[in-house]
């Protein structure tokens, strides 16, 4: 397994990418080079220098200290989102393959609702209505991710319960929250495993997306959107503060993806991975 | 098949129902007052009961939902709090903008992921097929209002040669489209790229068809098989995709509008919620999800149409 790990290009790449990105969030939280909030600690639009690596943005506020601080704001909403998703989706999916009937026909078609509703619609939707800022936009897309992992779920768990040994231990009596826990569960991890990290590449970009458009994490927090947001209104005067949110976004995704398809073929390569935006 | 596309838009309308539900009771019932949330905290009550009373809320909320579902069916949506003029007029007004966008940078995708799937698929495991997946995760990867912002900054910024905003299209057809070129760009590169994966896969999996083989055996060319034969099998699965992917750009332009300024849907949307214009925001999102389902079961319809096996499902 670890031979063939080492093997897999892209896999090692992932591993490299989301690597990076956890050290920068693990480092922003004991050592930033300039206080991330703080405004003026050098002249507005500086470029790279050694003082400030990626130069300071229209306040003064030091670029890199910004963006190693956004890495962690970026884990933490994809941990939460994907989490709300998988405690609360993952059980009501196995639920459903378990009982099927009206439980199986109710919950497929308030996952076909929620679907309905394309991601960003529902994100822009709730943290409107309860107020713009992290955890209501975290809300939403956990909410979106609940409806996702119910959907993977059910299928995998459907073809596990169609094996023998289920039955068997039905047939000597476990109880049916036992064989879920001891039977299904383990049999169904690569396929979460697998989603899981599809999912953390999606809440990170729907985050980004949420506080590009000002109802995601709240100024003068650092994020990845917000950062590209502000830019964007000063590109005429300095365009590089375009650049660097965006690469960070993309490379973050890009490593999750990459490594979210390695854990697919080296635990299950069958597996089909649910794509839904 | 005339049964399975009956119950598909059975489903088709109670999904459309379910949704109008759920947005009433997001919008109206639960967080409390929208006429206090327009006014703001500070409003005395007087002028608060005289708003709610305005915007009829002081009636039961089953009276109201009753309302708005007998209006939305003859299309009649009510009056914008903000605006002061119909909401109807003003989302066909907005579609004017969203529907060109959507529809270019669906064409757009389409037009780039076909020739670049097949291309990888006909080089399979060679440098070709390397470059077109690199092009696929890194397409998946770029979030779409940050690419936006890029093409503003290369075409608007450093070229000029485009402007952002939006002209409307009383300026000309030539500039109102010339407009949306660099926003249907943006909106298209995340679905390309996703298309493009899947159309390799698609004839990957049509290529290994024994009739394939046998074409092939027959002495046609490798161009005449792939056209021919193993293009017109892989647009099945393909073209359901292309169906979803219209639903994920309509919702894509939300953000896009955005980026480039444009007054759209997606715009209307945002403002709406700024202004906590509840009249707007229920009629654009539920005209959003209805549009979603309308879609897929469009899709469905196809797909029926041209492949017998889901009849039966």
């Amino acid at each position: 397994m670890l031979r063939r790990a080492l093997q897999h290009r892209s896999f090692l790449l992932g591993v490299i990418l989301v690597g990076l990105m956890l050290a920068a969030a693990l480092i922003s939280l004991i050592w930033t080079p300039y206080a991330p909030e703080r405004m003026r600690v050098g002249p507005p639009f500086a470029g790279p220098s050694w003082a400030h690596w990626l130069g300071t943005d229209s306040f003064g506020r030091d670029t890199f200290s910004r963006l190693i601080v956004g890495a962690q704001n970026s884990i933490m909403v994809g941990v939460v989102a994907v989490g709300i998703g998988l405690v609360i989706g993952v059980p009501l999916g196995i639920a459903a393959a378990a009982y099927r009937g009206w439980w199986d026909e109710v919950l497929g078609r308030m996952v076909d609702l929620t679907f309905a509703f394309p991601a960003i619609l529902t994100a822009v939707m709730i943290t409107a209505l309860m107020g713009p800022g992290a955890v209501n936009s975290i809300l939403a897309i956990g909410i979106f991710n609940i409806a996702v992992f119910a959907r993977v779920t059910r299928g995998v768990s459907l073809q596990v319960y169609g094996r023998e040994f289920p039955r068997a231990a039905l047939a000597l009596g476990r109880s049916r929250s036992d064989i879920a826990i001891r039977h299904i569960l383990p049999n169904i991890a690569s396929a979460l495993i697998v989603q899981a990290t599809i999912q953390f590449a999606i809440a990170i970009l729907a985050e980004a997306a949420l506080s590009y458009l000002g109802f995601g994490t709240q100024p003068p927090h650092p994020s990845w959107g917000k950062m590209l947001l502000d830019a964007q209104s000063m590109m005429w005067i300095d365009w590089t503060q375009a650049i660097y949110p965006g690469v960070a976004i993309a490379l973050a995704v890009l490593g999750l993806n990459l490594l979210g398809d390695g854990l697919r073929d080296l635990l299950d390569p069958r597996l089909r991975v649910f794509r839904v935006g | 098949m005339l049964s399975f596309l009956a119950r598909r838009f059975l489903t088709l309308v109670g999904t459309a129902f379910a949704a109008s539900l759920v947005v009433f009771l997001v919008l109206e019932v639960v967080p409390g007052d929208p006429a206090l949330l327009q006014l703001g905290i500070e409003a005395s009550q007087e002028v608060v009961d005289q708003r709610r009373a305005e915007m009829g809320l002081d009636r039961p909320a089953l009276v109201r939902y009753v309302d708005w579902i007998a209006g939305l069916l003859t299309l009649d949506f009510g009056n914008s709090f903000t605006y002061d003029t119909p909401v109807g007029q003003l989302i066909a007004q907005r579609l004017t903008v969203t529907l060109p966008l959507t529809c270019m940078a669906l064409v757009a995708s389409t037009l780039i992921a076909i020739p670049l799937g097949m291309f990888a698929a006909a080089n399979r495991n060679r440098a070709g097929d390397y470059g077109v997946m690199t092009f696929s995760q890194v397409g998946v990867a770029v979030p779409n209002f940050w690419f936006g912002i890029l093409l503003i900054l290369l075409f608007a910024v450093h070229w000029q040669v485009f402007d952002t905003g939006f002209p409307g299209w009383d300026e000309g057809l030539f500039a109102g489209l010339k407009a949306l070129v660099l926003p249907a760009a943006a909106l298209a590169l995340g679905e390309a790229a996703i298309l493009a994966r899947i159309t390799r896969s698609a004839v990957l999996e049509t290529m290994r068809e024994d009739y394939v083989r046998t074409a092939r055996a027959k002495g046609l060319s490798r161009w005449q098989v792939m056209t021919r034969h193993v293009l017109r099998n892989a647009l099945i699965p393909i073209s359901t995709i292309v169906g979803l992917q219209f639903a994920l750009l309509l919702a894509g332009s939300i953000i896009i509008e955005e980026v480039f300024q444009l007054p759209g849907l997606g715009k209307l949307l945002i403002q709406a919620i700024g202004q906590r214009d509840f009249q707007v925001i229920k009629n654009a999102v539920v005209l959003f999800a209805v549009l979603v389902v309308l879609v897929n079961f469009l899709v469905d319809a196809l797909y029926a149409a041209i492949d017998p096996r889901p009849k039966q499902a």
